[in-house]
C-alpha cells in the first residue's frame, strides 16, 4: 500500500505542490473538507489530474486531519494506491420520505459481497438516522465484514452537509466503499472519554431521533439550564453535554450527541435513536479524558491487527471533542499518532456521528463524542 | 467576535512587554491565540463549576425526592400493616362468632332433636301407662273382691272336694293370695314412677316452649337430675354419686325454660364426668360409702350469711371421700337468682381456665365431648337470659360454677 497526503488552503493552494507522485497508480482519494471549500469546486480538475484513475470518496466536515495536524477552512485529499486491494464503491441518494432504515438496505443490496473485506461509509450528517442506517446495510454483508465510517459535518453551523463520490458533493447523498482483498488487515475501534454525571433520567417522550421530555421535564430546558451563558450557542454548545443512553438490553451504554435543537417543541434531534423508556444520563469531559479515549481508541484498532504495522489510519473523531478541546483538538491526533507509530498516515475528519463496532466482535453501532479508528495494512 | 485580550495576558504583556500595540501582526495572533486559550480555560472551569453545582443540587433533590417517597411509603406500609391488623381482629372476631353461632347452631339442632325424641318417646308412652296406672285400681278391686269370694268359699265349705283341695295345694293358695296383693301394689308404684318419668322427660325437653315462659327452676334441675339418673345411681362395681341438693326459696322465674334445662344439663353432666374421673378411675375403695342417691337437704339458711355460704360448696366437698355433687340455689335480691353446682372432682387447671367457654374446647377424648356445652351454655345464660356464668375452680378439689339469672327479663326476642 502506498500512501499521499495533500492539504489544500486558500492562502497557500495544495501543499505540496504539484500533488503527489501515485499518479494513475492510484485508487482511491480520500477527500475531506469544509463545505465552503468543497463548494468552491476548484479541487476537481486538480485531483483529476494528479488521479486521473481514481475513486474520489470524500465529505464535508467540522475540520479536517492530515497527519497530526487538524484544520479549518482546508481540503485534504489522501490517495491510496493498494498492492493486494480493489475498490468498488456506491452511493445513493436518500428519496424525500425514505427512511434511514430503508436506505441502508438498499445501499447495502448494492454492496458486492464476495471477497469483501471492509466497508468505508460516508454518510448525509443531518437527515441520516446512522443507528438505522447501519441497522439496514448490516444484514447485506458477508460474515466477519463490518462497516465504519461516519457521518459528514458542518463545522459548528449544523446546516448543510454533502458527500462525495466521484462527482460533485451533494447532500443527502450515503455512499459505501467496498474494500475487496484477501491481504487486507483492518483494525478500528471507537473511545469516547466522557463520563456520566448527576442522576440517571428516563425518556418519558421521544419519537426516533427527538427527544422531548427526561423525567416529564422538557429536555431542552435542561439542557439550557446546564448550558448556562453557552446556551446561546445551541445546538453546538450542546456537544459539551453528551447523553449517554443505557442500551435496551442494558449491558452497555451509547453515546448520543445533538443535532439541532426545536424551540417550538421544546425538542431536540440527536444523531442516533433516542428510545422511549431508556435510562438515560448527561456526560461530560475533560480535555485529559478525551485524549486518554482518543489513545484508547487507537490501542483497540492496533490490537485488531494481528500484529501488523498499520499503513493507514481513518481518524473519525466527533465535533463535539473538536468544541470542547480547541487549541488542544491536534492532542487527540498526537496520542493516536503515539499508538500508531510515525509510519501510519493519518486521515480523517471532525463529523456529525461515528459508525464502527466499538471493538472487534462487537456488533457495528453509530457513536456520538467518540474517536472512531480504522486502521489498514495490506500483507 | 472579537474579545478584549484576557486580562490577565493584558497584564502580563504590561509587565513584560510594554505596550502590546507596537507588536508585529504574527506577535499580535499569537497573543490572541494564547488570549483565547485563557478564556476556554476560565469558560472550562466555569463549566465544570456550574455542572458541579447544578448535579449536585439535582442530586440533592432528588436524593429529598427519594427520602420524602420513602418516608411516604413508609407511612403507608405502617397504615396497611394497621388496616390489615385492623382487619385481621374484625376478621378473628367475625371467626370467632362464626365458631360461635355454628356451636350454638349445632347445639340447638341437637337439642331440639333430643327434645323432640324425647317428647315423642313421653307421649307415646304417656298413653298406655295412663291405661295401665288407670286400669290398676280396678284389676286391685277386681282382685281383692275375688280374694273375698275365695276367703268366703273355704269359711263355708271348709272341707271341698278332692279335686279342689288337690289344686289348692299345687298353687299354694295362702301365699298368692297374701303376694297377689303386694304384686298389686308394687305395680302400682311401678306405673306412678313411670308417670313421673313421663312428666320429667316432658317438662326436660319443652319442646313447644320457643317464648318466654315463668317457671319453677327446682323443676328444670329435678327433671334433668332424673334423666341424669342412670349416671348417678351405682352400678355394680361402683358406688353411687351422690348429689347434695340445698334449695333456697326461689320465686318463679321469667326464661327459656327448655333452654336453661339445657345449661343444667351441661353443668351436671360436666360435674358427673369430673367426678367420674377422679374417683372411678383411681378405684377408690369407695365401698363403704354412701350409696344413698339423691338426697334432699333443708332449705338454706337466712340471706344474711349468703355470703360465707358462697364459700362453703367447695370446702364443704372437698373433703369428702365420696363422689359428690352440690347443687344450691339461691334468691340473691328481689330480681335476681343463683344457682350453684359444685363437684369435688379434679379441678380445672388455670391455664385451661380462660378458654373454658370458647367453642369447641374440650379436654375429653375425641368423641366424648364437642367442646360446645361450656360455650353454648354460656352464651344462653348471658346473651338470651342477660345472666352470668361463672366458674370457680380449686385444681385437685374440685369445681363450682355459677349461674346468676334476672328473675324477669327486658324484652328478648327468641331468636
Amino acid at each position: 500500500m502506498q500512501v499521499e497526503q495533500s492539504l489544500w488552503t486558500e492562502s497557500s493552494g495544495w501543499q505540496p505542490s504539484p500533488l503527489g507522485n501515485l499518479g494513475d497508480k492510484a485508487q482511491l482519494v480520500l477527500l475531506f473538507g469544509s463545505p465552503a471549500v468543497l463548494k468552491l469546486g476548484s479541487y476537481r480538475p486538480d485531483l483529476k489530474q494528479a488521479y486521473p484513475k481514481a475513486d474520489v470518496l470524500g465529505c464535508s466536515t467540522a475540520g479536517e486531519i492530515c497527519g497530526v495536524q487538524v484544520t479549518d477552512e482546508s481540503l485534504v485529499a489522501t490517495a491510496i494506491h493498494f498492492e493486494q486491494t480493489q475498490v468498488r464503491g456506491h452511493a445513493i441518494r436518500l428519496e424525500a420520505g425514505e427512511s434511514s432504515l430503508a436506505a441502508g438496505d438498499r445501499l447495502g443490496r448494492l454492496i458486492e459481497p464476495e471477497g469483501l473485506a471492509h466497508v468505508l461509509l460516508l454518510s448525509d450528517g443531518l437527515h441520516v438516522n446512522g443507528s438505522d442506517l447501519v441497522r439496514g446495510i448490516l444484514p447485506h454483508l458477508p460474515a466477519g465484514v463490518t462497516v465504519t465510517g461516519g457521518l459528514s459535518g458542518d463545522g459548528d453551523r449544523f446546516q448543510e452537509t454533502c458527500v462525495i463520490w466521484n462527482g460533485a458533493p451533494e447532500q443527502d447523498i450515503i455512499a459505501a466503499l467496498g474494500l475487496y482483498s484477501d491481504r487486507l488487515q483492518v483494525g478500528y475501534g471507537s473511545q469516547g472519554g466522557w463520563s456520566p454525571f448527576g442522576p440517571e433520567r428516563v425518556i418519558t417522550k421521544s419519537s426516533g431521533n427527538v427527544l422531548y421530555e427526561l423525567d416529564g421535564q422538557p429536555a431542552l430546558e435542561l439542557y439550557k439550564k446546564y448550558l448556562g451563558d453557552h446556551a446561546e450557542g445551541l445546538p453546538a454548545t450542546g456537544l459539551l453535554f453528551p447523553l449517554s443512553l443505557q442500551t435496551q438490553r442494558g449491558d452497555r451504554r451509547v453515546v448520543r450527541t445533538i443535532l439541532s435543537v426545536d424551540e417550538a417543541t421544546q425538542s431536540l434531534t440527536f444523531a442516533g435513536d433516542v428510545p422511549n423508556g431508556v435510562t438515560a444520563q448527561l456526560m461530560h469531559s475533560s480535555v485529559d479524558r478525551l485524549i486518554d479515549g482518543a489513545i484508547d481508541a487507537a490501542e483497540t484498532s492496533h490490537q485488531g491487527m494481528n500484529n501488523a504495522t498499520p499503513e493507514l489510519a481513518i481518524l473519525i473523531s466527533c465535533v463535539g471533542r473538536k468544541l470542547l478541546m480547541r487549541q488542544r483538538i491536534e492532542e487527540e491526533v498526537e496520542g493516536v499518532r503515539d499508538v500508531l507509530g510515525t509510519e501510519t498516515v493519518l486521515a480523517g475528519f471532525y463529523s456529525y456521528g461515528e459508525i464502527a463496532p466499538f471493538a472487534r466482535g462487537a456488533t457495528c453501532e453509530l457513536h456520538n463524542q467518540t474517536m472512531t479508528i480504522t486502521t489498514f495494512a495490506e500483507t | 467576535m472579537t474579545l478584549e485580550p484576557h486580562r490577565l495576558l493584558q497584564r502580563q504583556i504590561q509587565r513584560y512587554l510594554g505596550d502590546s500595540t507596537t507588536l508585529p501582526d504574527d506577535w499580535q495572533k499569537f497573543l490572541a491565540a494564547v488570549s483565547d486559550a485563557y478564556y476556554q480555560a476560565d469558560g472550562d472551569r466555569a463549566r465544570i463549576e456550574r455542572t458541579l453545582e447544578l448535579s449536585s443540587q439535582e442530586l440533592l433533590q432528588a436524593n429529598t425526592q427519594m427520602q420524602s417517597l420513602l418516608e411516604t411509603v413508609e407511612n403507608q406500609v405502617a397504615e396497611r400493616t394497621a388496616e390489615l391488623t385492623l382487619a385481621n381482629a374484625e376478621l378473628a372476631t367475625t371467626l370467632q362468632e362464626l365458631r360461635e353461632t355454628q356451636g350454638q347452631l349445632i347445639q340447638t339442632e341437637k337439642m331440639s332433636s333430643l327434645g323432640q325424641l324425647v317428647a315423642g318417646v313421653a307421649h307415646e308412652i304417656n298413653n298406655p301407662i295412663n291405661f295401665i296406672h288407670g286400669n290398676l285400681n280396678y284389676a286391685s278391686e277386681y282382685a281383692q273382691a275375688l280374694l273375698r269370694l275365695i276367703q268366703l268359699y273355704r269359711k263355708h265349705y271348709p272341707n271341698p272336694v278332692p279335686a279342689i283341695q288337690a289344686e289348692i295345694m299345687a298353687i299354694d293358695l295362702d301365699f298368692l293370695v297374701e303376694d297377689f296383693t303386694k304384686l298389686l301394689k308394687s305395680m302400682h308404684i311401678g306405673s306412678d314412677r313411670i308417670k313421673q318419668i313421663v312428666l320429667s322427660l316432658r317438662n326436660f325437653s319443652r319442646i313447644d316452649e320457643a317464648e318466654m315462659k315463668i317457671v319453677d327452676l327446682h323443676d328444670g334441675i329435678d327433671s334433668t337430675l332424673l334423666i341424669l339418673q342412670h349416671r348417678l345411681k351405682s352400678s355394680s362395681g361402683s358406688s353411687g354419686i351422690e348429689v347434695i341438693k340445698q334449695y333456697g326459696t326461689l320465686p318463679m322465674v321469667e326464661c327459656y325454660a327448655g333452654q336453661l334445662n339445657q345449661v343444667f344439663m351441661n353443668l351436671l353432666a360436666n360435674a358427673i364426668d369430673a367426678v367420674e374421673s377422679r374417683f372411678l378411675s383411681d378405684k377408690l375403695d369407695i365401698s363403704a360409702l354412701s350409696t344413698k342417691g339423691v338426697k334432699s337437704q333443708p332449705a338454706l339458711e337466712a340471706k344474711i350469711q349468703g355470703a360465707l355460704r358462697r364459700a362453703q360448696p367447695l370446702t364443704a366437698i372437698q373433703n369428702q371421700t365420696a363422689p359428690t355433687i352440690w347443687i344450691c340455689t339461691e334468691s340473691l335480691s328481689c330480681d335476681r337468682i343463683l344457682i350453684r353446682i359444685a363437684d369435688n372432682g379434679f379441678g380445672i387447671p388455670e391455664s385451661l381456665k380462660q378458654r373454658l367457654f370458647d367453642p369447641f374446647f374440650t379436654t375429653k377424648p375425641i368423641g366424648k365431648g364437642t367442646g360446645l356445652g361450656l360455650s353454648i351454655s354460656y352464651q344462653i345464660v348471658t346473651k338470651r337470659h342477660n345472666g352470668n356464668l361463672q366458674c370457680n375452680s380449686a385444681p385437685g378439689l374440685g369445681t363450682e360454677f355459677w349461674v346468676t339469672i334476672p328473675t324477669r327479663q327486658a324484652s328478648q326476642t327468641a331468636d
